[in-house]
């Protein structure tokens, strides 16, 4: 349905047309069943309203021939003893009067919703009532007068004409409830035609939309599965990564410990015997011997300073950090006081605002700031009045802190080498050092999780920033550049 | 007078040993200083074992023990010295090319009583060296195991 790489391509658009495809299919077969169901549950009531007709019709049938068969019954009775004088031919006429009335209401009854056939009904009613009266009248004349009155009334045909127009009545009342019966069939049997095809219809599209709901669903599932493995592969890759970085890490630790002992050892072995052969007899007066000798010790020391600093720096990445509350504004007011030596003799207008209060190692941000003033003393070296100036930048999420001196300044085209390790964008004779203590700030500030960075301008002056996060969320990290 | 004091400077390198009896030298500190070249040469001595098991008695005032050694290191050492009856009194520096946490650590859990890292600097060395030689020999009251008299 979806290729993986259309999937991945249109991201999280796809993934919403998928999820609403999925609901509106949903939907439709729900939607699809309830009406399937309503349609079900009106044609099978329909069906059951039709059965009900039917034995509706059936009963009245019934009433309506049991009804006639009595009359006929009570009429056989009558003639019978009206011919024979015999008492026991009116067995089936006693008790019809009570029969006919029980039938009688029994078709009020069941023909209460139809006003036409209770209106024959009534008709029927006063016929029965009518045949009745005659019957009655036929037995009593038998009775009192004897034989040849009542054959005489017989005659009259009265009692045939009274029961010819019942049974008229009677045959037009069964007519119509045949004919209701036949509509209300016909209709039951449209309305079952029509659901029939319409269920089964409805059926096959549901079933349908929920087996494409089940296969995307599947194909949902399956791509979930392997992104699951994907990333289980990544998490995999990323530890055995994690593994490998702590073995090198552990190798690195074992190779600056030998540096430590294994370098300094020679060096200090040569500085040490330039020294002894400087004093042994006749070196001494060799004048351009005792000026390579100084040169042999001034390098040996150099290099010791860097073999030290390249250790410290090291030993800035790997050493854990206690974090606690440093307030900046005491803790430059003694940096300023260590820095005094390196201000003697010059004239120096320094200018503090403020600093914030913030969450550090203490030893290492000590070491920041007086790399930081230290440089911007270093190197306001050749101005006859040096300004330097420290000030702070409250921000949302960091404090961003600045030394900013008029020394000598940097060309900004160098910046990227400025805080590098042994970077030095200044000649080891016009100003001292390793290069290695802005390598240290960025170091110390970044495992903080801050950021440093610098402005200048050859001969205009420089200014470095360094920015420490307000929230302690930042996690020390071993080791960045 | 007082006996001299004597020093035990335990160190494996030829040029550390001989810069260091130079600064010791430098001055004049009329200490005997007794030279071990390694771990087991140095216990040797301080127990009278092998090829120390025929000399003089008494004990030294100071060991200056280097830290990386061949064979029986100095943190090895001093293990066995605190370890010992008759040596866990005797005051140990530790002498070192460099200031490592772990080596520093080690060493004052073991009971040492100086840990010194050794100046690249010569003039820097000899003033170090003078300062150690000069406190723990001449101005250091050592004990009294380590000034009893000669048998």
């Amino acid at each position: 349905m979806f290729s993986e790489g259309m999937a991945s391509y249109w991201g999280c658009e796809v993934k919403l047309k998928f999820s609403s495809l999925i609901t509106g299919s949903f939907l439709l077969a729900i939607m699809l069943l309830i009406v399937l169901g309503g349609v079900a549950y009106l044609s099978i009531t329909g069906l059951i309203q039709a059965a009900d007709a039917v034995s509706h019709t059936h009963e009245v049938l019934e009433n309506l021939n049991g009804l006639l068969s009595e009359l006929s019954d009570a009429e056989v009775g009558e003639r019978g003893y009206i011919i024979t004088g015999n008492e026991s031919f009116l067995e089936p006429y006693n008790g019809a009067a009570a029969k006919v009335d029980a039938q009688l209401k029994t078709l009020v009854v069941l023909t209460a919703d139809n006003p036409a056939q209770q209106e024959r009904l009534a008709k029927l009613m006063q016929l029965t009532g009518k045949k009745l009266e005659v019957v009655n009248k036929g037995i009593a004349l038998r009775r009192d007068n004897g034989f040849e009155p009542a054959a005489a009334e017989v005659r009259t045909q009265e009692g045939k004409r009274v029961m010819d127009e019942v049974r008229g009545v009677i045959a037009t009342m069964v007519g119509e409830e045949k004919s209701l019966l036949a509509a209300r069939d016909r209709r039951a049997r449209t309305r079952a035609g029509i659901a029939v095809p319409f269920s089964l219809i409805g059926d096959i599209v549901s079933l349908l939309l929920l087996a494409g709901v089940f296969y995307l669903l599947k194909q949902e599932i399956a791509n979930q599965r392997r992104a699951k493995q994907e990333i289980r592969a990544l998490n995999q890759s990323l530890e055995e990564h994690a593994g490998q970085l702590e073995t090198a890490n552990k190798e690195l630790e074992a190779f600056s410990y030998s540096v430590s002992h294994d370098l300094r050892a020679p060096l200090r072995h040569i500085s040490g015997f330039v020294d002894l052969l400087g004093k042994h007899e006749g070196m001494g007066k060799d004048e351009k011997a005792a000026r390579y000798l100084k040169f042999i010790s001034d390098s040996a020391r150099r290099m010791g300073a860097l073999v030290d600093d390249l250790l410290a720096f090291s030993r800035m990445g790997r050493t854990d950090m206690r974090l606690t509350q440093v307030n900046l504004t005491e803790m430059v007011v003694e940096v300023g006081g260590e820095l005094a030596g390196a201000c003697r003799g010059r004239s120096i207008e320094w200018r503090f605002s403020a600093l914030p209060v913030v969450q550090a190692d203490p030893a290492m941000l000590r070491l920041v700031l007086v790399n930081l003033l230290a440089n911007a003393i270093k190197y306001t070296g050749t101005r006859s009045q040096a300004k330097i100036e420290m000030g702070h930048q409250p921000g949302e999420a960091e404090d961003v802190i600045y030394v900013r001196d008029n020394g000598v300044g940097f060309n900004m085209k160098y910046i990227d080498k400025l805080f590098g390790v042994f970077q030095r964008l200044h000649h080891a004779d016009e100003f001292e050092g390793t290069g290695i203590g802005l390598a240290n700030v960025r170091r110390i500030i970044g495992r903080h999780g801050g950021r440093t960075w610098a402005e200048g301008a050859e001969g205009q002056g420089a200014t470095f920033y360094f920015s420490l996060p307000k929230q302690a969320n930042h996690k020390p990290t071993g080791n960045q550049s | 007078m007082p006996p001299l004091k004597r020093i035990l400077l335990v160190e494996d390198s030829a040029q550390d040993v001989e810069l260091t009896l130079a600064a010791l030298a430098e001055h004049n500190l009329a200490n005997e200083v007794v030279v071990a070249r390694d771990g087991a040469e140095a216990l040797n001595y301080l127990l009278r074992r092998e090829q120390f098991a025929s000399r003089a008695n008494g004990l030294p005032v100071v060991v200056m023990l280097d830290l990386k050694m061949p064979k029986v290191d100095g943190l090895e050492v001093l293990r066995e010295m605190k370890n010992h009856p008759d040596l866990k009194q005797i005051p140990v520096v530790m002498m070192t090319s460099s200031r490592e946490e772990q080596d520093l650590v080690r060493s004052y859990s073991l009971g040492v009583n100086a840990y010194v890292v050794k100046p690249v600097d010569f003039q820097q060395f000899v003033s170090s060296i003078k300062q150690l030689g000069f406190f723990w020999a001449v101005i250091n009251e050592p004990p009294p195991a380590c000034t009893r008299p000669a048998a």
